[in-house]
């Protein structure tokens, strides 16, 4: 665990504070609600930000 | 007979045999039976990390709760994510820890960390209290598909001893490895009739996405937003979070953690199974089409909806090739989730509280608990009348208690100890039942909480219930009894 585990709050923040500003249906994203499109982006940001932090362990432990 | 039935009939008959193939050729012990020989492979611990993952509850509840609360079940696309981004750090952690130990089960690990047989027997059985409901929800979910797919042929309670009779027998002849390769079959199976489902609905009944969206937004006006009251974004919050600590708690994840050849496997799969995740808004998509097309659903019967308004739009062999699926859903993670429970209970309360019970015997007692909880479920699922995500949710207030005690346990200076362990699940199971059983809001226990806060999740409040209780007892020890608290190594 080190400073790159930071990055992962940003799911967790994304994806629990989300319904906290997003919590309607417009506007419609590609026909989406508003909400459900949010938490989509979220979800798939989760997956970015846990590569991201793969590779900057990676470099940090010098794989 | 009608030819959904059939079909139905056919994926169970599939189901068993792929499992009894497996067992060909391996030698059946106690670990080969319950982490498949500490062999698995990538790809296949994807399967079946994912496969676990994926039941009935994905499948029906998330479809049922989609029909009936809308933008609430958008929950279900939200935890696992963050679990599997947890997972990233914890997986490992226990894999380096149970691979040095050489741990077989998830009790074992508490034992080794805390140095305290009773936390261990505490643990098994806070697990097994969990497996119960998670498993009462895959019976009912097997009942609806058997019943809805003979088309009221089969009464729901011979559809429940039906499904687990095939479950039990199922398990008793292959274990783990059975599980991997019909977990395979399954995915695949649900992954196509899911996608389709969730396509060929909306556009069949709405013409696209966007159109369906519209119309209900239209017939039911804030469908797509968390409600004020209820299941608000504070319920959902803490519902979510709730979930993603209890996630990587349940015995049967936490045993998947000792399964992989090398811990890397683990890091990957935090990377790519949250994109997986996405699969469950063609289960969500489903349970929107359903609400305008089969309305009128209420309390339990919202499990129904997929199946009725499938039901509704196709013919009898593609709603039995679709409840084939289902079964395969609700067979595969049935089985894990028996495999664990009577792990638990033979090696990790029968075992201990006996001595000299050998790897063998203990096997021998862990198959033939099989059918004893199995019994214990169908009584539940015949007598209950919670939803499918009531019951989840049930299982996860249980499992999420070990979280702390666990998260402790991971840091060089643990500030809780045994005595703190077991007095914090103690409490915040003690607090789940007592909430459960005699139904209490947090508006009658806490009343001096403000309105904004009132849906906060019970589990989540017996989970800091659980941590304060923790490091409160443990502090006490280590003051007053610092002696106590030593451990033996």
């Amino acid at each position: 665990m080190n400073r790159t585990s930071l990055l992962g709050l940003l799911p967790l923040i994304a994806l629990i504070g989300g319904p906290f500003f997003f919590n309607r249906f417009e506007p419609t994203i590609f026909g989406f609600p508003c909400l459900l499109a949010w938490l989509i982006f979220s979800v798939v940001m989760t997956s970015v930000v846990m590569a991201l932090v793969r590779k900057l362990d990676g470099s940090s432990h010098g794989n | 007979m009608n030819s959904a039935l059939i079909i139905v009939a056919l994926g169970f008959v599939a189901a068993v045999v792929l499992g009894s193939f497996a067992k060909a050729g391996q030698k059946m012990n106690l670990e080969q039976w319950t982490v498949g020989g500490r062999g698995f492979g990538t790809i296949l611990m994807f399967i079946l990390m994912a496969g676990e993952l994926y039941t009935t509850f994905t499948f029906l509840g998330a479809s049922g709760l989609t029909y009936s609360k809308g933008a609430a079940a958008y929950y279900v696309l939200c935890y696992l994510p963050l679990m599997y981004a947890l997972s990233y750090w914890l997986f490992p952690a226990i894999w380096a820890y149970a691979n040095e130990k050489r741990l077989v089960s998830q009790p074992d690990f508490f034992v080794a960390k805390y140095g305290s047989k009773l936390l261990g027997i505490l643990v098994a059985l806070v697990g097994i209290a969990a497996l119960v409901p998670y498993l009462v929800l895959q019976f009912k979910g097997l009942a609806i598909i058997v019943n809805t797919t003979s088309y009221g042929a089969i009464s729901r309670e011979w559809a429940v001893w039906i499904g687990a009779v095939a479950i039990t027998v199922y398990v008793m002849i292959s274990g783990v490895r059975g599980s991997a390769w019909t977990a395979v079959l399954k995915d695949v199976a649900i992954l196509v009739i899911v996608v389709f489902l969730g396509i060929y609905l909306p556009l069949h009944y709405y013409g696209g996405l966007g159109n369906m969206f519209s119309a209900i937004e239209v017939a039911k006006p804030g469908f797509f937003e968390l409600p004020k009251a209820g299941s608000n974004a504070v319920w959902f919050g803490s519902t979510v979070l709730l979930s993603a600590l209890g996630g990587c708690m349940w015995p049967h994840a936490f045993g998947s953690a000792y399964a992989a050849r090398d811990p890397e496997a683990f890091r990957r799969n935090a990377i790519t199974l949250p994109l997986y995740q996405l699969m469950i808004l063609f289960v969500l998509m489903a349970g929107f089409a359903a609400v305008l097309q089969v309305p009128g659903l209420t309390g339990s019967d919202v499990d129904l909806a997929l199946f009725k308004v499938v039901t509704a739009t196709f013919d009898p062999w593609f709603v039995g090739a679709i409840g084939a699926a289902g079964v395969l859903t609700a067979l595969v993670p049935s089985s894990i989730f028996l495999v664990s429970s009577a792990t638990l209970l033979a090696n990790n309360i029968y075992r201990p509280l006996r001595s000299d019970v050998g790897d063998a015997a203990t096997a021998r007692i862990a198959k033939s608990c099989v059918p004893l909880i199995a019994l214990v479920c169908v009584f539940f699922t015949l007598d209950g009348s919670d939803t499918i995500v009531a019951l989840l949710l049930m299982g996860y207030n249980l499992v999420t208690q070990l979280f702390p005690s666990f998260i402790g346990s991971l840091f060089a200076k643990n500030p809780i100890n045994r005595y703190g362990a077991i007095a914090g699940i103690l409490a915040g199971i003690g607090a789940v039942a007592i909430i459960s059983l005699e139904k209490f809001t947090l508006v009658q226990l806490l009343p001096w909480l403000p309105a904004s806060l009132q849906d906060i999740n019970i589990g989540f409040v017996a989970l800091l219930l659980n941590v304060a209780t923790a490091l409160l007892v443990s502090f006490v020890v280590n003051v007053f009894a610092p002696h106590c608290a030593v451990r033996n190594a």
